[in-house]
């Protein structure tokens, strides 16, 4: 049993309640099942073979988003997210995963995508004369929730590249990187799927890796060495990065004006796991006329929709809904009049919930935005605004 | 949601609990049963730990409304089904177990905030609000109720009333009795009533100190009024350590009968400071740590502080500072989380209790007597954490690190230490508790506590619950 190996967490969060008010799930739904007590007391009696894994218990098992804001809060150096990953993965083991899950599953196998839509359609409303060339400096891996989604991220984020001149392409036969695979409890189908991945993108001998998608950054960063997959050192960048980057470099310039106030949205990811914190806010506040404006819940605090991965709103659309929903109202009450997030699966739900007067962007759009009209001359002139 | 799994008399009971609260609002799932089986008491956390049946809900509901709350207490009379009420959950006497079943009532989906005013200074909550979400939206409005326990985070407002409970800050703010102006209950036949408006009044007794601490047996709040108290401009923290633990307690006594207003006095006894203060505040010192600290005004509380530092600097005593006052503060939560807190396989428990100055000396030696001769097994420390005008709290706590391996005889030695001590604690003028409340540990003690006074306890009970379906086997009421 893999959550062996979480023992020490199992037995600690068992009686512990301290993190129980911050707990995304839990503070929505007031199950006492959600927080991670809840989910500790199951764990322990799996370990200790006073429970198996039946039908209610593994569904508990999947009502955790991962978002990780426990760990945050946690001063005991606890880590549920980690033992609710191996107990997934023990569950799926012993043939008990959820017909939901295995639906999932199977889309993502059979399409590639966790929405199960068919690949041919990954990129058809990307318009751009050269999307994929055998070899550049620049891969950009799109992702799924991006590419059948929030494709307007990605037309944004092309822009943008093509203002700064970048060398880029797209991976022709792009598909999910695994995480979701692997949030899910298949490992090894998640290998697989990313070890297939891992060969293209090597094929491309790009310099550097980008995504808008803060899911696949982390499957890049983290899951695929640990998973044993070798990119040959190309350096793995988030869009966020590598926006920051061409700014300071002064090869993109963002000029428009934007009389807007702005509050930013952290993440599982992006935030807690790789700290990128200062990129997006020194962004947004390079742009004319935009001030930043912080949401009491911020940096590793930060409320989560539920994006990790971009499956939990699959499994639990309804909770996803009020997730979302009270990320908006902290927004709303910081007087901004727009939410910015650098992740399209948590676009994709905060549009959805949104019943506030907040304007919903991805970073990349107000970016572009902000670029629009002031392009450089070696893209062809004056961009078409935005 | 998955049907129940008992009898198909189940299902009907389960189509009328979901038709007042909604399907997605009624848990019968296994998961949830685990979850309401076990709070902070370490005797169900024994239960879980050696794999022993613990006893569980049948469904969990989640109101939304007082009007949903009075629809299920109807229900729960109708077919005498016992119900109890669950607010966080993380209360250490077992007032929320389910001890006979039925339907446990979580509140947590009242929690709405209806209406802040700062002319009167007063908020009004729904029960099942967790404390710390009400303190951080009142703390956005630049006021705060001042309830900061450790299990702010943990527990919702309706579990502070329903044990009396108690913050960091009691000592200038109170204790949430102290706090309330009214609140609102539903009582077993599911009549919704509401307390007087406000807590200062000749217009006969005082029903809301009637429904605060009695542990869901009377009835489920499902509202209250509270107290709140701008922010303060400064809050400031001063620490010493004293030779022992009796010159530590007339320092803190000074302070109180001087009538400065600290917001907080703690005092360690010298086994606490050795242990606790040194792993979580990192000062190694030998004999008794006493913090206290002044909020409001910067030139009010600069005054109180320069008394209050001239009466602790005429004992002995080794001056530590205000960094290491600070320290305690910022650090105040970190002596419950796992790594600090006492846990499984060691048994342990709180014996807090309460007693004036002239007793409550005699009261934390008379326990300490009793561990030490009857409980070799054990340890005794304590610290006096909420200071009165006459007298002051005792969180005094055993621990035995090697307790039986058979869940039976470890629960029994416990036990038989609560009883042996909280006797003791009783003949030196202690009460059974202070602020963490009765629920299923002390029960059995109550009638010793109480004398004939108990039967007015049993008078209400009968009256506001004749079926005894509200939370029973707690307060000593029969289960």
């Amino acid at each position: 049993m893999l959550i062996t190996e979480h023992r020490s967490t199992i037995e600690a969060c068992r009686f512990c309640f301290m993190c129980r008010h911050v707990c995304t799930a839990g503070v929505i739904s007031g199950r006492e099942s959600d927080i991670p007590r809840g989910k500790a007391l199951i764990l322990f009696k799996i370990l200790k073979g006073y429970a198996e894994y039946t039908p209610d218990l593994v569904d508990a098992l999947y009502r955790c988003c991962l978002c990780g804001l426990c760990e945050a809060w946690c001063k005991a150096d606890c880590h549920p997210p980690a033992a609710i990953l191996a107990a997934r993965a023990d569950l799926v083991a012993q043939g008990k995963a959820p017909g939901p899950v295995q639906q999932i599953k199977d889309r993502l196998l059979q399409t590639g995508n966790p929405f199960g839509l068919p690949p041919e359609q990954r990129f058809q409303t990307l318009d751009s004369p050269d999307l994929f060339r055998p070899q550049a400096e620049v891969v950009y891996y799109v992702g799924c929730d991006t590419a059948y989604q929030q494709p307007q991220i990605a037309q944004a984020f092309l822009k943008i590249l093509a203002a700064a001149g970048t060398d880029v392409t797209l991976l022709r036969n792009e598909r999910s990187t695994g995480k979701p695979l692997l949030l899910l409890g298949y490992p090894d189908a998640a290998r697989a799927m990313a070890a297939q991945l891992a060969a293209e993108i090597r094929a491309v001998r790009p310099k550097v890796l980008v995504t808008t998608c803060p899911s696949a950054f982390d499957a890049f960063k983290t899951d695929f060495p640990a998973l044993g997959l070798d990119l040959n050192g190309i350096e793995v960048l988030h869009a966020t990065q590598y926006v920051d980057r061409l700014i300071e470099q002064g090869q993109l310039v963002p000029r428009q004006q934007a009389v807007s106030v702005a509050t930013f949205l952290d993440g599982k990811y992006l935030g807690r796991t790789h700290a990128i914190y200062d990129e997006p806010r020194r962004i947004l506040s390079r742009i004319p006329g935009l001030t930043v404006r912080e949401m009491a819940w911020t940096r590793e605090l930060a409320y989560s929709c539920g994006e990790p991965g971009g499956v939990f709103h699959l499994l639990h659309p309804e909770l996803s809904h009020s997730m979302a929903a009270r990320v908006l109202e902290e927004a709303a009450q910081t007087g901004a009049d727009m939410l910015v997030t650098a992740c399209p699966a948590t676009l994709t739900l905060l549009q959805q919930a949104n019943r506030t007067p907040l304007a919903v962007r991805d970073l990349v759009q107000v970016v572009d935005a902000a670029v629009a009209g002031h392009r450089p001359d070696r893209t062809g002139g004056a961009a078409e605004p935005s | 949601m998955p049907a129940p799994n008992g009898s198909y008399q189940d299902e009907f009971l389960y189509s009328e609990l979901a038709d007042v609260v909604g399907p997605e609002n009624v848990s019968t799932s296994q998961a949830d049963k685990i979850a309401y089986s076990c709070d902070y008491f370490w005797i169900p956390e024994l239960w879980i730990d050696r794999g022993c049946r613990s006893p569980e809900p049948e469904f969990v509901v989640h109101p939304r409304s007082a009007e949903e709350v009075s629809r299920v207490c109807r229900i729960a009379t109708n077919y005498k089904i016992p119900l109890t009420v669950w607010g966080g959950g993380s209360g250490s006497q077992g007032g929320a177990l389910p001890l006979r079943g039925g339907i446990v009532l979580d509140t947590k989906k009242l929690n709405r905030i209806l209406e802040i005013d700062k002319q009167s200074l007063t908020v009004t909550a729904e029960a099942g609000i967790i404390m710390q979400h009400l303190e951080w939206a009142l703390e956005r409005e630049g006021v705060g109720t001042m309830h900061e326990p450790a299990s702010i985070g943990c527990a919702t407002l309706g579990g502070f009333l329903a044990h009396r409970g108690t913050g960091v800050l009691s000592t200038k703010y109170g204790k949430i009795e102290d706090m309330v102006m009214s609140l609102e209950a539903v009582l077993a036949d599911g009549s919704i009533v509401n307390t007087l408006a406000v807590p200062r009044h000749a217009s006969g007794p005082d029903l809301s100190q009637l429904f605060l601490g009695s542990e869901g047996t009377f009835g489920v709040m499902t509202k209250a009024t509270l107290k709140i108290h701008p922010l303060p401009e400064v809050r400031r923290f001063h620490a010493f350590v004293f030779p022992d633990l009796h010159t530590g307690l007339e320092a803190g006594r000074q302070l109180m009968v001087r009538r400065l207003r600290p917001c907080v006095i703690r005092l360690y006894d010298e086994a606490e400071t050795r242990r606790l203060i040194r792993r979580v505040l990192g000062i190694e010192k030998d004999g008794a740590y006493l913090v206290f600290g002044f909020d409001g005004d910067r030139d009010l509380v600069d005054l109180e502080m320069n008394k209050a530092l001239a009466i602790c600097r005429s004992f002995q005593h080794e001056d530590l500072g205000p960094d290491l006052g600070q320290d305690w503060w910022d650090h105040r939560y970190d002596f419950f989380f796992p790594n600090h807190m006492f846990r499984l396989p060691q048994a342990f428990g709180t014996l807090d209790t309460v007693a004036t100055f002239a007793n409550i000396e005699n009261v934390y030696r008379a326990m300490k007597r009793v561990i030490e001769e009857q409980f070799p097994m054990a340890r005794y420390i304590g610290h006096f954490s909420h200071w009165y005008e006459w007298g002051c709290m005792l969180y005094a706590r055993f621990i035995i690190d090697h307790p039986p391996e058979d869940p039976h005889e470890a629960a029994q030695l416990h036990n038989r230490v609560w009883d042996a001590c909280l006797r003791a604690a009783m003949r030196e003028g202690g009460l059974l508790n202070e602020h963490h409340g009765i629920g299923l540990k002390l029960g059995r003690l109550m009638r010793e506590l109480y004398g004939p006074a108990y039967g007015v306890l049993e008078g209400i009970k009968k009256s506001l619950d004749p079926n005894n379906i509200l939370n029973p086997g707690k307060m000593g009421f029969p289960p």
